[in-house]
């Protein structure tokens, strides 16, 4: 280390001998500002632990969702909504997300006890070293896509990525560079997804992102013709995963299964009668309609429910993980895919750690 | 000898002070633990700043251009802007509260309508830059040209000069010291302003402006990306004051006392 005295040398060198003191209590900041950063930092990432709780009481649990509001959430509203979650000793605070909300990391890192994110934001950030793990997966089958107009000659991926069309997207979407090895991509012009339908609805030739459950939706309410391309054929990743920390996983395994069991219940719930739910998600997102809404959980049920039947909704298997690090790797997204198996709580996992009787409120039935 | 000295301390004294930050930084980083992708070390920042060189100059060059056209943009339009307000007392009283508001418009807000007004690439990221630029030169231009001399002003009037002789050899010179620190403060702005234009109007690719990068860096967890792309942008910015700093102080140093404490300012 350089001494006190050196360093206070050269200051008075540059800022003249009178100003010693100052650089002594500029120094003495410093050394606060670093044993402020590293007295944080110990634990870092934190647990996020659910405060301490008085016997019976509920477990608080933040759950931070990465857009507005809509039935791509709908089984987390239906637990809410039925008291599953309370059933299950969880009191679930469900906060709004939007286009800049950095879930994955929220999670990772602890601040929120669990978020949804992305299946490719899941490896992702652990490639890059956050503890983050998958408890339940929405959407079995990518219900990303691209909106075009009806009157829009492009008919396929590939007629699309050989336009020269400008085309809406979140920037650094790994199915861009799928895209772009297996078709070229060249003349495309990628624009920032806005997360709106103004520009779309004013360009013809305009082309967007979507998900399959909601602007096309929106487009047909509002009289505009539209078709959608999807992206699942190319690119297939778990979408909508409620995620945790390994740390959170590790410390409260059986808050984590707890909340899974309530949300699969609350799934199964919310596709069975969707409509009895969505009054409330309508009113939290006054810019979807409550019709739209009811159309959207009707086109999102066959992404959601797996082919074994409703009870598995939200499960996940490594052989998807894998083919997904695979793709991640394969495209330079991320550069190396470590063990998947750390990076999901697997149903079989979960079932061992299960209590024998779930709690009578948490039964539901299979639509 | 003195004046090399001095001149010296001014360029060292805030490399040293940089250099202390950095340091400090990268020890805290280290001690703490901290995981990357939440705070990386300027060593590593460094590192992918060098490893992304040419993505990264490629869109500090497009950021740049946004960022200095839209800059000259407010800087012209302010100024002839602020000129008349100045010089009408009763724009004066009906524009200047609407400028007031202008400054006010959230631009995250307004960028999305500049792109269904004028479309996608540079154009939106000159607009977002200009608007947010604006302010702070009409601002300076209107409060130099209403606080000229009295005296002055009426010795022109007594000598029967036209309106745009005493503008040209009055007012306008005599505001140069306030307008320069109107555009300083434009500077640092319009880089802001041009990065929020690009985050919604930004063309991907390999040339993708430093908006996109920051998007597409914090898409894909790469924290330290981000702090590259930012680190650039400030640069970007600092450049530009910089530049208006020289030209401000080419225009004033003979005459102004501005001009001529600039150097001891900023020891």
């Amino acid at each position: 280390m350089v001494p006190r005295s050196s360093l206070a040398c050269i200051w008075s060198y540059f800022y003249g001998a009178d100003q010693v003191k100052r650089f002594q209590l500029t120094f003495i900041s410093l050394v606060a500002v670093i044993g402020v950063v590293v007295g944080c930092d110990r634990s870092s990432p934190t647990a996020a632990e659910p405060s301490a709780k008085q016997p019976g009481a509920l477990t608080p649990i933040t759950l931070q969702l990465n857009w507005v509001p809509e039935p791509e959430f709908g089984g987390m509203f239906a637990a809410l909504q039925d008291g599953l979650y309370a059933a299950e000793g969880l009191a679930v605070d469900i906060r709004k997300g939007g286009a800049q909300v950095p879930c994955a990391q929220l999670a990772a890192s602890g601040q929120v006890q669990f978020a949804v994110v992305s299946g490719e934001e899941v490896l992702t950030l652990r490639a890059r070293g956050g503890a983050i793990v998958a408890v339940f997966a929405t959407f079995q089958r990518n219900p990303t896509g691209f909106l075009l107009h009806k009157a829009n000659p492009i008919d396929s991926l590939e007629a699309l990525w050989r336009s020269s069309s400008t085309v809406g997207l979140d920037p650094g979407l790994p199915f861009v560079a799928i895209l772009n090895e297996r078709y070229g991509g060249t003349n495309l012009k990628l624009v920032p997804y806005s997360g709106a339908l103004a520009t779309f609805m004013v360009t013809p030739d305009y082309v967007q992102q979507c998900f399959i459950t909601a602007e096309p939706v929106e487009c047909k309410l509002r009289g505009i013709e539209t078709k959608v391309l999807s992206v699942a054929d190319v690119f297939n990743p778990y979408s909508a995963v409620i995620s945790t920390s390994e740390l959170f996983l590790k410390e409260n395994r059986a808050v984590a299964e707890a909340f899974v069991r309530a949300t699969t219940q609350g799934w199964i719930r919310y596709l069975a009668t969707p409509e009895k739910y969505n009054p409330a998600i309508a009113a939290l997102n006054p810019s979807m309609t409550l019709e739209a809404m009811n159309i959207a959980a009707e086109l999102e049920r066959p992404l959601i429910t797996p082919a074994s039947g409703a009870a598995d909704i939200g499960q996940m298997t490594a052989d998807r993980w894998r083919s997904l690090g695979k793709q991640l790797v394969d495209t330079k997204v991320i550069p190396a895919c470590g063990e998947v198996d750390d990076a999901f709580l697997s149903r079989g996992q979960e079932a061992a750690h299960a209590p024998a009787h779930a709690p009578d409120g948490a039964a539901g039935k299979a639509p | 000898m003195m004046g090399a000295i001095k001149s010296i301390r001014v360029v060292v004294a805030p490399l040293l002070a940089v250099a202390f930050m950095l340091i400090a930084w990268q020890v805290a980083v280290m001690m703490s633990g901290v995981s990357a992708y939440l705070l990386p070390t300027p060593w590593a920042i460094g590192q992918t700043m060098w490893a992304n060189s040419d993505r990264l100059i490629g869109g500090a060059i497009q950021t740049a251009m946004a960022a200095t056209l839209g800059f000259a943009v407010a800087a012209v339009m302010g100024i002839l802007v602020g000129s008349m307000i100045a010089a009408v007392p009763f724009l004066r009283r009906s524009l200047y509260p609407l400028a007031t508001i202008l400054q006010m418009v959230p631009l995250i807000a307004v960028a999305p309508l500049l792109v269904i007004w004028l479309g996608f690439g540079l154009q939106t990221a000159i607009a977002a830059a200009a608007v947010v630029a604006l302010f702070p030169v009409l601002a300076a231009t209107i409060d130099g040209q209403v606080s000229v001399d009295p005296g002055l002003r009426e010795f022109f009037m007594l000598h029967g000069a036209s309106g745009w002789t005493r503008w040209r050899k009055l007012d306008l010179p005599a505001s140069i010291p306030i307008i320069v620190t109107g555009l300083r403060i434009a500077a640092g702005l319009a880089v802001i302003g041009a990065i929020v234009g690009e985050f919604v109007s930004g063309y991907g690719g390999p040339n993708a402006p430093l908006g996109i990068v920051i998007m597409t860096a914090m898409r894909e967890a790469r924290t330290d990306l981000v702090f590259a792309a930012v680190a650039l942008s400030a640069a970007v910015g600092f450049a530009l004051f910089g530049a208006v700093s020289c030209i401000g102080w080419f225009l004033v140093h003979r005459w102004h006392a501005s001009g001529v404490t600039f150097m001891e300012q900023i020891k």
